[in-house]
Parts: structure tokens; C-alpha cells; sequence
């Protein structure tokens, strides 16, 4: 017998006793005894656990003596803490749509294609699978508790299979499962406005809570790349008190990739995450990644699943903020682990701690909260995380943008019109293009991460979005617009504006050309040579806010653009200067005397970087940008370059080529704007390649800035030129309408925009928060850091990097404010390690000066004698081109364009495969792209140079309606806004679908308004009550605070309920199997389905009792009537096709193969300006056929015509091409869905000629 | 070259090329990634599961006098639809003649507690639906037990070589949990 190892666990027996592990050498049992300052006995062989009582306290070390057989030895082990939990959270992460198609991921994943299975892990199954593996683990499993969260295969799942609701109910009821979220997905809420991230927590708790009847409350974004920073506002608005999530303040995967150490982190996995509104929720970062827990599924025995657990709770356990410690069993699609009951049930049987619970997040946030009062607070930029999201497929960033807007702005006055005019409301219409838009937000889908055949299917959603919005808004117009007469200009804005609109306008006889400032173009001239029709642009002076003014013209002399000579254009505002031997790009830019760009760079250069097919590394490709260190730009080449003029400013068009791509450039200077228009038209035809465009401009000492949801923070400068092999991080930043090289806030010379705050043992937390929140307001996002705790600016770890300290209390800097050792660009490099005492600059204040230095913050300003600083600003404003990155030299870029061949670029699950007609991906993108942006500059910060509104109004353009080109002056606003706010939404009061409630017309309007500067605002509006973001609860009306979003409804009469229906019908109710995103029209409040066993119809409403008839097979009927919730089945006696008729559409559920012939009449077709084509698709077919034709962005007015279908036989659709004057190639082809399949026709060339 | 070994016996590299070599020649081949891919690397490691798996279930049968390693023929799409390696094991006659030994029992109060859980499947007198419930428990515990066993099995013969890894192995060079 020999002791051979004495070793102290964290484990605790009864009592609670810890557990010490005493080895023995030699086959025969023998009793244990342990002596000293810690006392217990056990008998056994081997390794014999020991439970010993001691009066050390935990973190203390205890010397003891162990005997066993006779020997003897001392020993001495630290002192543990009991009272341990793990919450062991068994879920499944779910993508609606990533490399795999939806209706594989709801549904048919194993009949899907050979592809479908390639990538396919072997543990992996469909949503309605999931569902049920855990649901029949819960019947067998008394104590299985679980998670359930997306609506994307909620709904279905709700819908299809009635029959498992009662026992979904009876969990709920128990607390045995837990609807997670509050959102309709995992939205990447940094690619979108904050109002579709609003809608996704509208339908997503107006689902989870009202239909289902769950209770979210934890904000559930797994796996969301990056984070808006209102994010946890808004949540907190909408009701939410917690949010969990894998990826944001580090890198991907966390502190803990390759091994890491999770104590790099700065601050407790648990924390405060505020917005810059001020709001926030409690957070739950998960360190070990979502997946963390459920590698143990391969364990072969209990034992080494335990082991695998507990390895966890010793890593995680180090940075918990209270004894709990939160491990996510489950991963991408995972059915239940194998071991979590057993492991719950073996190992809390021999220890009392670290129990092994199988839980639920609420249960992890409860004990969280019973155990400590306050957390650290972060405002921390929870990016960047996977930069290529900003970019890859860039042009669904751009229709996306687009479409988000026209909803935004034809709900708005589509509102307006149901009050003023009594029209009645499309609910169901903006409902599903809402819908759309929230769908499309998803972490796999707007990231540009998808593969290709789900990126047609996508399109068609955000095509849908936009023709709802953009048809809506023309309706709401005309009817707003009726008596009105001239040209009414409309202005979308919630303050007057005076900018450019342009109209297609009809010509009395004997007009050629406008007498007053205009320009004239692509004129359709009458027999007499004058004009018929034109599009005509003109400066609206002085709109109305949320109104509109009506402009009346006279026959003159104005027409297009005529040459100027030179390559110089100026106005009151800038002075631009470009050189043709360095590829058009722009030598000058003056604005108001001064200098702009750095001597001897050229603006607006294209360039080009070469880039990895996936991070040699990580592998990862689509989503991650992974530059080589090589570009090339167009200032190498020569161009050709052409000034212009015109009656209302004077322009730049550039024209050249290089490498890869083909350009056409407009610089235009507008008389009586201060902004610079541009337009960069690109034809491609490279492969891993990023298209950048580059500004180069100077501003002493001027931070990157960007806008986001609702809010501006400070951004880090971005390292573009290093190889990702060796620095796999650039730092690019996804900025909502525009980002800015200025100072969002100054410590007296010294703009700031990322802080630490090192908070020493004397703060409280509270004053901690207060002072994030000041900073924040200002747009200093902040992490807050203990003085003896690791520091932030490691790039080895951290998702980005700050730009100066603030050190509060008790921490090593003397009180004052110390300069950094060396200039910030000289530190910011690849793999960057800020952390040293003198990287940045420090102000070190006392904790009873933090009071002082918030009101001092109130004007973003902290004043230090004898620095001065004259803030100058540079903006970059962009039509859906979010991604940007500052080079620490100043020179801001915006991201383009990029080819990725990585995976799953061209991967394809129903062949045949399609590609691009050169046979490309189209993740590569070979086609033509027209990108839209503008550039601001001034003195002053990003506030006083305006960038908010100029970034909304070019967003938002103003919208003519030619009610004849002369008539009557009018003017008038619709509705009184704040001066200092900026309304983002105006629609209908409640979300009666969202929450499955039928719409019964307008009865109240509903308005969102957002302080955008940081500013505190005293707002008067009389009649109006404020009320949450659900608009579920009052909320006490006071001052805005800065960057707060509020939500104001008041009582109105209004119109009726407008009603809607699919263009094409019948609509096939497993909507999903044709990757057609969320459920059709009208949210399919009642549903019919079929299975060979039975017919079921349900009803998701919540309120209203609903009567119908079912027709199967166009013969037998059934009657039924449904209280809320309920739903009824009936026996199949055989029947193929069951269909419903309500709200004027027909559903149907369709069982049996069907079979599909189509071919395209032509593969090229080409048109020049007013020219008529058209694509030919015949086929015949067993069952209906719905039939989307499918274009990029920009082909829109081209293929006019794209959602129709055929009825079951041969049919020849016919999709009209007409010719626009924008020349250049695109593709389109025709997604035919019949009975639940899907057949993508031949791709067509569209061409444009000159 | 030795791609891994099972017991005494070894799954050779040239095998393994083999079986992949009637993979890409098949119909799927336009559809599988590019071999020398992490994916295709990935792929091979598949098939070595799949093969190792084959060749302990074919001992095993040998030890047992079952029926013989030509009644098994595990596909991969079979496996990958069927919830992995062990459950398209399970649909094989070899699979099946070794399930046929495993067995399992599950405590009457376990079935009446089911029973008790459970009634909107089960409406009926607890005398009618008990044999039901029990045979579906049995059946479940079974499949666990069976599963656990054959990847025991599995853990105890197997050595896997460099290169051939389990694909989900975090610590082979082309692991990517992607997102």
C-alpha cells in the first residue's frame, strides 16, 4: 500500500463536504483517513474520494495528513467553494436557410439532395424532426426540461401539427420548456435598420407569447454575427429582461478558441449590456461558444460525459459572475444529447456540488439574480464579428436596404391616408412584406453567408418587400395627392427638406424643354419634336415635413447635361479636380477652401484585393473577409474622364478598366446642396477578389465614426493591407446610412470614440453605468474592466480595440490625464496588443468625480486647459453598401463588391445546379452593379455637419406625382414632429397579425421617433401617449433622453381593413417546401394539411372563433368550426388535395408526385432603351405551379413582371423585358414551385445595349 | 499505409481510396467536394467511421456465430439519413442480428408512470395501453443501450491514424463547426 497522489477537488459531498482525491497504490480497499486542518474518512482502492469538513474558508489553503494502510503523508490542498451549479440548457440552434435550402431544414433534409447530405453532420436532423426527438424525450423523461425559440420552424411546426399543441401547452404550463427569444429569428442586427430589428421582436414575441403562449424573455442570438449596439434597448422595450449569445466582444469563437483562456476576457460572462439609449438587459456571453456542451454526445460511457461537464464548469467557472454557470447542450441542429439525464441523475446523486441540472435559461438568469444585485455595465461594441457579412452578395445588402425603406415610407403614409382620407389599410400586405424583411435579416441570409440556391430563393423575398412597399407607397400618394395639381413632390422626412426629386412627367403639346432650373432626360419627343414624356429632376425647395408641395413648370429652354471641358467641377460648396491619367480618380477636393485629400492620393479610387477562397486557417470563407496583403487600384491606369453640366450642377463621369472590373463613375455637384452625389457603375468578372472604394482624406487627429441602428458610436481604424493568413482580422464595420472620419467626442486635443473604463474597488456599479451610459450617449462605447483584472486591446482576442482609458478610483495612474506614449496610428497594427499602461492615452478621475465628468460629458466635450481642438468632419454616406473600414492614415473605404468561391459558394440542393450564364457562382458576382453613395464635409463633428438627416434623406429620396407640369402652389405637412427627433416609423396602432388577431382598420396611429445627437429633448406632443415598443403597456411620458428610441400612439379614426391575397392562388400551405420564406399572406391564420393519415385544419388566432369548409379532392367537404387555438382532424379516406377558402384566398395541401416539364424559349435577350423583350418559359404540368422569376437588384424596371403561376396542364408564361437606360448585363431566371418541389429554369443573359 | 486498425485487423489507406474511388465514380460524384478539400478530407473520414464500424460489427458477429460481415453493406447516404453511423448500422441484416441480442427491461412502475404522464396518447385503462408502452420503452432503452455498446466497442478496437480522424474530432486539422 502506498498513497501515491493527494489532490483537492472542487467537488463537494454532503454536507457540504469538499471531495478530496486520495490514490492508492495496490489492489486491496483500505480506509482513508485525512487529519489535520481539513477532516474526513472514506474507504475504497484506487482513487478514493474523501468528503472532509474544515473551518477554512474557500480560496484558503489547508494542510493535512493522510493515512491509509499504515502510510502516512502530508498534504496540502485550496479550499473550494460550494453552492456550484451548472445549467445544463439542452437546445438546437436552427437556420432557417444557410448552405441548405429551408424546405430541407424544416422539413425534408433527408429526402433532400445528395448535396444536402454532403455537408450534413451525422447527429443533424430537419426542424419538425428536432421538435419531435425532444418532445418524445420530454414524455419519456420526466425531468427533461428544453428550449425552444425560431418562429421560422415554430409556425410551421404549429400549423402542420396540431396534434403535439396540447402537449406543448402542458410543457409550457409545467415549465418544462422554454420559448427563447422574443424575435422571430436570429437577426444580424448590425445589417439592417433598427426598425426591422423592432419587427423581428413585433412578430417574434407577438408569436412566442400571443399564439403559442410562451413567455420569452431571454433574447436568444446564438449565433448572430455581431450585435447592434441598441440591440439590448430594444429588447428591453420590447419586454425582454435578458439576452444570451456566443459571438461579439471576441473574436468568433471566443476567448476559449484553440484552447484559450476564457480569463482574457474583462469582465464577467454575466454582465449589463446597455444600449446607447441607456436601456439594457442582464447578459449571459457564452465563452465556451453555444455549442460548448454538447461534444459530450460522443462520450461512450456516463462517466466520460460527466467528465466532459465538469472539464466545462472548471473553465467556465473562472469567469462567472455568481455561482452558476450556464453550458448550452446542443449545437446546429442537435437532437437531444445522449447523456444529459443520465449525467444529471448519476452525478447529483454523489455530489451536492457542482450540481449537473439539466435547466432552463430562466432558471440560470433566477439563480443569477438571487445571488448578486448589480453587474458590470458594457456598452462594449459587440463587434466586428465575420466581416465578409458586410459584403459578400452585396447587392441583397442593397435591395434590402431599398426594400426596408419603401416599406418604411409606404406604411407611413399608407397610415396617413387611412386617417386623412379614410382609405383603407393593406394590414395583411405591410404585415408580410414586414415579414420578409424580418426574414431576411437572419444571421444566414442578409450575412451573404448562404449558398447559392438559397440566395435566389432569398431574393425573391426582399423582391417581394419592395414591390409591396413601392406599390403601397404609389397608392398612398395618389389618394393622398387627390385634388392636389402640378408636380406634388412628397417628403418622407420628418423635417422640411429642400433636395433633389426626380418624376417621369407627361408633356402638354408644344413643351421643349422646362423654362425653370431642370434637367430634361430620356425624353420621348411627340411628331413635332417636342416632348411627350421625360424624366425631369428639379430642386424641391422647402418641402413640408411628412407633407408634401406641389411645383409647377412653364415651356422653356432647359434640357440634359452638355459638355464642359476640362475635369474640374465646382459649386458654392465643393471644388472638385479628377486626373484620366490616374484612373478618373480625384486629385482635388475642396470644400470651403480647404484641402480634403492627403497630398499625392487620389479619391474615389477603385481597388482591388487579392483574397484567400476561406481563411487558410479557419476555413471559413463567404463570411469572413481574408485578404492576401496584394491590391492593385484604378489610380495605376489611365481612364477617360468628362465634365459636364446642366442647369442644376455640374459633373464628373469617368470611365475606365482594370483587372477585374470595367467602371462608369458620376461625380456630381448640385446647385443648392452641400452634399457630393456619386455613383460607381462596376462590371465584374473576377474570382476571390474585394472591390474597395477609397477616399483618402485628412483630418487631423479625426476618429472613424459610424452610424448604426438608431444610434452613432465611435469606431476603431480598420488594417485592410495585412495577410489574413498571418492578422486574420481587418476591423471592417457594417454602418447603417453612413460612417465619418470626425470626433463623436474629445478629451480636450484628443478625439475619442472606444474607451476602457477601469473601474477600481472603490466604485460602485452604479456610478460605473451612469458614466457608460454619458459616455455612450456621446458615442464612446465602453468597456468597463476591473483595475486588477485583465486589460482590453488584445486583437488575440478581442472583436476590436479602444482608443483611450478612463480610470476611475482606486488604479494605478495618478489622477490626471496622461497622453499615450506614441501616436494611436503608430500602435494600431495588425495583431495589435493595446493592453501596456502608456498604449493609449489615460484620465484618471476619482470615484467622487465621476459626477462631474458625466455633466461635463452632457456636450461631448471634457475640457483640459490648454487644448484646443477644431473638430472637421468627412462623411460617407451609402445606399445599402454597409461595409467600411478607416485606414489609420484616414482613408475611409467602402466595401464594394466581392467574389468568394469558399464554401458553400455554389453549392445546390434540388438540380439541376445554375450558375451566372458564364458559368460562374453567383457569389462571384459577374455581373453589372451600380453603387450609390454621397460625401459630406464640414467643420464641426458629425452633428453639426448634418450627417443624421443627409444620411436619412438620401436614403429616403423625396417622391414626385405628376398631377399635370403646371398647377396650383400647395403646401402642407401631415404630421407635427419634434424638430430634434427623427421619426423611423408611422403605421396603424397594434399589430393585430403579428399577435394573431384579425385587423379591423385604423383605429389609432402608432409613431417611432429616436434622439439622434446625444442630446437630452424636452418633447411636447398633445394627444399622443408614450407606450413600449409592443405598444402592449404605457410607458410615464418625460424628456427623451439622447439616443433613446420611444414609441408614441394616440387615438385616430381611420379606413377599413384593405384586403390581400398571393398573386397567385391556390397558395400551397407547406409554403416552406418551396423556399419561399415566411408564411404567405395574411400569416396563414388558418391552416389546412394533409398527411396520408389525416386532414387537420388549425387556427392560429387568438381571439376570433372561425367557421369553413375544407374540399377534398374537388368533391368531399367538411365543415368545421374553430375556437381560438383549436384545430380539428379527420381521417384521410384516400384524398390527395384538401383546400380551404378564407379571407379570399384559397389554401391547399396537395400529397402524391407531381411531375414538371419546362423549357426557356431563349437564353439572351437584349434590348436598348425603350425596347420590349420577353423571357418564354413553357411547361406543362400535373399540379398548379408557382412560378418567381428571379433577377439581381437594379434589373427591377426591367423585369417588371416576376410572381405569377399556371394551373395544372401546359402553360406559357411570358415575362416582359423592358429596356432601360442604364446599360449593362444581368441574368434572370424562373423559380418554378409545383406541389412542394422546386425546378429553377435555364439562367437568361439580360442585356442592356448602349 | 494503415488508415486505422480494428482489433488485430487493419483498414489499409489503399482501401479507403477504394471506397472513395466508388464514390466519386458513382452518380454522385459532381456533387462531393473536391478531395483534397478539407470537406473531401472530411469525407474520407466518414467513410473510415463507416468502415471501422462495419468491420467492428463483422467481429463481433464473427465472435458471436451471427450472421456473417457479407450481410452488412452500410451506405453513406443511408448513413447520414438514417442519424449517423450507428443507426444505418442498425438497418443492416448484421446490425439487426446483433440488436436482436441486446436486451433491455424497463420497471413496471416506469411504464405506469409513462402511462400516467402520457394519457392524451394513451386514453385508454392502463390494463390496455401498459404492453404498448412497455414495448415502446424497451424498444427505446434498446436502441440507447445498442448505440452505447457498438460505440464502446468502437472506442475499445479502434485506432484511428493521423489524417482519418473522427471528422467532428475538434482537434483534427479540417475541423470547421462553421458557424
Amino acid at each position: 500500500m502506498r498513497i501515491a497522489d493527494i489532490a483537492g477537488t472542487e467537488l463537494f459531498a454532503e454536507g457540504p463536504r469538499q471531495i478530496v482525491r486520495v490514490t492508492l497504490e495496490g489492489d486491496h480497499p483500505a480506509e482513508v483517513i485525512i487529519t489535520g486542518e481539513a477532516r474526513g474518512a472514506a474507504t475504497g482502492s484506487g482513487v478514493v474520494e474523501v468528503p472532509v469538513t474544515t473551518e477554512r474558508r474557500p480560496g484558503e489553503t489547508a494542510m493535512i495528513t493522510v493515512t491509509a494502510g499504515g502510510e502516512s503523508r502530508s498534504a496540502e490542498f485550496e479550499i473550494a467553494e460550494p453552492g456550484w451549479t451548472v445549467w445544463m440548457v439542452s437546445h438546437f440552434h436552427y437556420d432557417p436557410v444557410w448552405w441548405n435550402t429551408q424546405a430541407a431544414y424544416t422539413t425534408t433534409w433527408d429526402t433532400a439532395g445528395e448535396a444536402a447530405q454532403a455537408s450534413r453532420s451525422a447527429f443533424q436532423h430537419a426542424g419538425f424532426e428536432l421538435v419531435r426527438l425532444h418532445l418524445e424525450t420530454a414524455r419519456r423523461e420526466p425531468g427533461y426540461k428544453f428550449v425552444l425559440a425560431e418562429v421560422d420552424y415554430l409556425k410551421p411546426f404549429w400549423d402542420a401539427c396540431p396534434e403535439h399543441r396540447a402537449y406543448l401547452r402542458r410543457l409550457l404550463a409545467e415549465g418544462r420548456v422554454e420559448i427563447m427569444g422574443g424575435t422571430y429569428n436570429e437577426p444580424n442586427t448590425n445589417l439592417t435598420g433598427a426598425e426591422s430589428t423592432i419587427r423581428n421582436l413585433v412578430h417574434g414575441a407577438g408569436f412566442q407569447r400571443d399564439v403559442l403562449g410562451g413567455d420569452p424573455r431571454t433574447a436568444w442570438q446564438l449565433d448572430a454575427f455581431g450585435h447592434d449596439p441598441q440591440f439590448p434597448g430594444l429588447a428591453a422595450a420590447a419586454g425582454l429582461t435578458s439576452s444570451s449569445w456566443a459571438r461579439g466582444p471576441f473574436h468568433q469563437w471566443g476567448p476559449m478558441l484553440g484552447g484559450g483562456d476564457p480569463r482574457l476576457m474583462q469582465f464577467p460572462a454575466e454582465f449589463d449590456w446597455v444600449a446607447p439609449s441607456g436601456q439594457g438587459v442582464l447578459t449571459h456571453y457564452m465563452p465556451g461558444h453555444y455549442s460548448a456542451g454538447w461534444w459530450m454526445d460522443s462520450s461512450t460511457t456516463v462517466d466520460e460525459a460527466a467528465a466532459e461537464v465538469l472539464k466545462w464548469f472548471l473553465a467556465l467557472k473562472q469567469v462567472a459572475a455568481t455561482r452558476n454557470v450556464l453550458l448550452p447542450v446542443g449545437t446546429d441542429y442537435t437532437p437531444p444529447n445522449k447523456w444529459i439525464m443520465d449525467i444529471q441523475r448519476e452525478w447529483n446523486a454523489r455530489y451536492v456540488s457542482p450540481r449537473f441540472v439539466c435547466g432552463l435559461p430562466r432558471e440560470f438568469f433566477a439563480a443569477v439574480r438571487a445571488q448578486r444585485e448589480a453587474f458590470l455595465p458594457q456598452t462594449r461594441d459587440m463587434n466586428p464579428v465575420y466581416t465578409g457579412k458586410d459584403v459578400s452578395f452585396i447587392d441583397t445588402k442593397q435591395v434590402q436596404r431599398r426594400a426596408e425603406v419603401l416599406v418604411a415610407d409606404a406604411e407611413k403614409f399608407a397610415t396617413l391616408a387611412a386617417v386623412e382620407k379614410r382609405a383603407d389599410y393593406p394590414f395583411a400586405l405591410m404585415d408580410k412584406a414586414w415579414r420578409q424583411l424580418v426574414y431576411g435579416a437572419h444571421h444566414d441570409a442578409i450575412t451573404g453567408s448562404e449558398s447559392d440556391q438559397v440566395y435566389l430563393d432569398l431574393l425573391t423575398g426582399w423582391r417581394e418587400a419592395y414591390t409591396i412597399g413601392s406599390e403601397t407607397l404609389d397608392g398612398a400618394l395618389r389618394t393622398l395627392s387627390a385634388g392636389l395639381s402640378g408636380v406634388v413632390v412628397w417628403n418622407p422626412s420628418s423635417w422640411a427638406r429642400t433636395d433633389l426629386v426626380r418624376a417621369r412627367l407627361r408633356f402638354p403639346a408644344g413643351w421643349r424643354g422646362i423654362a425653370e432650373a431642370a434637367l430634361v432626360e430620356n425624353a420621348v419627343l411627340d411628331d413635332d419634336g417636342c416632348l411627350a414624356e421625360a424624366d425631369v429632376t428639379f430642386l424641391a425647395d422647402d418641402v413640408p415635413p411628412l407633407g408634401y408641395r406641389t411645383f409647377s413648370f412653364t415651356p422653356g429652354g432647359n434640357a440634359g447635361w452638355l459638355p464642359a471641358g476640362g475635369t474640374t467641377i465646382a459649386s458654392a460648396a465643393h471644388a472638385i479636380t479628377a486626373d484620366p491619367s490616374k484612373g478618373g480618380g480625384v486629385t482635388s477636393w475642396r470644400a470651403g477652401g480647404r484641402e480634403l485629400l492627403q497630398p499625392g492620393q487620389v479619391g474615389n479610387e477603385l481597388v482591388v484585393h487579392d483574397e484567400y477562397p476561406a481563411h487558410p486557417k479557419f476555413h471559413e470563407g463567404p463570411w469572413h473577409l481574408v485578404p492576401k496583403g496584394v491590391r492593385e487600384g484604378s489610380s495605376a491606369h489611365p481612364a477617360e474622364v468628362v465634365a459636364e453640366r446642366s442647369a442644376l450642377g455640374e459633373r464628373l463621369v469617368v470611365r475606365g478598366g482594370f483587372g477585374p472590373v470595367r467602371y462608369v463613375q458620376e461625380i456630381t455637384l448640385w446647385h443648392g446642396l452641400t452634399r457630393v452625389d456619386l455613383v460607381t457603375h462596376l462590371d465584374f468578372d473576377g474570382a476571390d477578389q474585394l472591390v474597395r472604394l477609397r477616399w483618402p482624406v485628412e483630418i487631423d487627429q479625426a476618429l472613424p465614426v459610424s452610424e448604426v441602428g438608431n444610434a452613432v458610436v465611435g469606431r476603431g481604424f480598420a488594417l485592410i493591407d495585412a495577410d489574413t493568413a498571418d492578422h486574420p482580422w481587418t476591423l471592417d464595420n457594417p454602418a447603417c446610412h453612413w460612417f465619418a472620419l470626425s470626433a463623436t467626442c474629445r478629451i480636450g486635443s484628443r478625439p475619442i470614440g472606444v474607451a476602457e473604463i477601469v473601474a477600481g474597488p472603490d466604485v460602485p456599479v452604479g456610478k460605473l453605468r451612469a458614466l457608460a451610459a454619458a459616455l455612450v450617449r456621446q458615442g464612446v462605447t465602453a468597456t468597463v474592466s476591473r483595475a486588477d483584472g485583465p486589460r482590453y486591446g488584445d486583437l488575440a482576442v478581442d472583436s476590436n480595440l479602444p482608443d483611450v482609458r478612463i480610470a476611475v478610483g482606486e488604479t494605478p495612474w495618478p489622477k490626471g490625464w496622461h497622453p499615450a506614449a506614441r501616436p494611436l496610428a503608430e500602435v494600431w497594427v495588425p495583431s495589435a496588443d493595446l493592453r501596456a499602461r502608456d498604449a493609449l492615452p489615460v484620465l484618471s478621475i476619482g470615484a467622487d468625480d465621476v459626477d462631474a465628468l458625466i455633466d461635463d460629458l452632457a456636450d461631448a466635450v471634457v475640457e483640459v486647459a490648454g487644448e484646443t481642438y477644431e473638430p472637421y468632419t468627412v462623411g460617407l454616406i451609402n445606399r445599402g453598401i454597409p461595409g467600411f473600414a478607416v485606414e489609420p492614415n484616414g482613408a475611409l473605404n467602402l466595401s464594394l463588391l466581392r467574389s468568394c468561391t469558399g464554401w458553400p459558394s455554389g453549392i445546390w440542393i434540388d438540380p439541376p445546379r445554375r450558375t451566372v450564364p458564364d458559368g460562374t457562382n453567383f457569389q462571384l458576382q459577374h455581373w453589372t452593379h451600380s453603387f450609390e453613395y454621397a460625401l459630406v464635409a464640414g467643420p464641426g463633428d458629425w452633428r453639426e455637419t448634418g450627417l443624421v438627416r443627409e444620411g436619412h434623406d438620401v436614403n429616403h429620396p423625396l417622391t414626385a406625382l405628376d398631377q399635370g407640369v403646371s398647377g396650383e402652389p400647395a403646401a402642407a405637412s401631415l404630421l407635427d414632429v419634434p424638430g430634434s427627433m427623427v421619426l423611423t416609423a408611422l403605421k396603424p396602432a397594434g399589430n393585430p397579425i403579428a399577435t394573431g388577431r384579425l385587423p379591423e382598420g385604423v383605429t389609432g396611429m402608432t409613431m417611432r421617433l429616436y434622439e439622434p445627437h446625444g442630446r437630452t429633448a424636452d418633447i411636447d406632443l398633445p394627444g399622443w401617449r408614450r407606450t413600449d415598443l409592443l405598444e402592449t403597456r404605457s410607458e410615464p411620458d418625460g424628456p427623451v433622453t439622447g439616443m433613446d428610441v420611444v414609441t408614441y400612439t394616440r387615438d385616430a379614426v381611420g379606413g377599413g381593413v384593405a384586403p390581400a391575397a398571393e398573386p397567385f392562388q391556390p397558395v400551397f400551405t407547406r409554403y416552406w417546401l418551396h423556399n419561399t420564406g415566411p408564411a404567405p399572406i395574411g400569416n396563414l391564420p388558418l391552416a389546412v394539411h394533409l398527411t396520408p393519415e389525416t386532414v387537420t385544419v388549425a387556427s392560429s388566432l387568438v381571439e376570433d372563433r372561425v367557421a369553413g369548409t375544407v374540399t377534398l379532392d374537388g368533391a368531399v367537404t367538411r365543415d368545421f368550426t374553430l375556437e381560438p387555438g383549436a384545430h380539428v382532424a379527420w381521417p384521410n379516406e384516400g384524398w390527395t388535395t384538401a383546400s380551404l377558402k378564407y379571407q379570399g384566398q384559397t389554401f391547399e395541401d396537395r400529397l402524391g408526385e407531381a411531375t414538371l416539364d419546362a423549357a426557356t424559349e431563349t437564353t439572351h435577350v437584349a434590348v436598348r432603351a425603350g425596347e420590349r423583350s420577353e423571357i418564354v418559359i413553357r411547361l406543362t404540368c400535373d399540379v398548379p405551379v408557382q412560378a418567381q422569376l428571379i433577377s439581381p437588384w437594379h434589373t427591377y424596371d426591367l423585369l417588371p413582371l416576376w410572381n405569377t403561376g399556371a394551373d395544372p396542364g401546359t402553360a406559357e408564361l411570358r415575362f416582359p423585358v423592358v429596356g432601360g437606360h442604364r446599360p449593362g448585363k444581368w441574368w434572370a431566371l424562373v423559380k418554378l414551385a409545383y406541389g412542394g418541389k422546386v425546378h429553377y429554369t435555364e439562367p437568361v443573359t439580360v442585356e442592356v445595349l448602349p | 499505409m494503415i488508415a486505422a486498425r480494428v482489433g488485430d485487423e487493419v483498414i489499409s489507406v489503399a482501401e479507403v481510396d477504394e471506397r472513395a474511388r466508388l464514390l466519386y465514380d458513382g452518380p454522385l460524384a459532381a456533387r462531393l467536394p473536391h478531395p483534397a478539400s478539407p470537406e473531401g478530407r472530411n469525407l474520407r473520414r466518414w467513410l473510415v467511421q463507416l468502415m471501422t464500424m462495419e468491420r467492428v460489427v463483422a467481429q463481433e458477429c464473427d465472435v458471436r456465430g451471427d450472421a456473417g460481415p457479407a450481410a452488412l453493406s452500410v451506405t453513406l447516404p443511408l448513413a447520414l439519413r438514417t442519424g449517423g453511423v450507428v443507426a444505418s448500422v442498425l438497418a443492416t441484416p448484421a446490425g439487426q442480428a446483433l440488436f436482436a441480442r441486446v436486451e433491455a427491461d424497463v420497471p413496471p412502475g416506469e411504464v405506469r408512470a409513462y402511462y400516467d404522464r402520457n394519457r392524451d396518447r394513451h386514453p385508454g385503462p392502463f390494463a390496455r395501453e401498459s404492453a404498448g408502452i412497455a414495448a415502446q420503452l424497451v424498444q427505446a432503452r434498446r436502441e440507447a443501450l445498442f448505440a452505447r455498446w457498438l460505440e464502446r466497442r468502437h472506442r475499445e478496437k479502434v485506432t484511428l491514424m493521423p489524417g482519418f480522424e473522427h471528422p467532428g474530432d475538434p482537434r483534427q486539422p479540417d475541423a470547421t463547426h462553421r458557424h
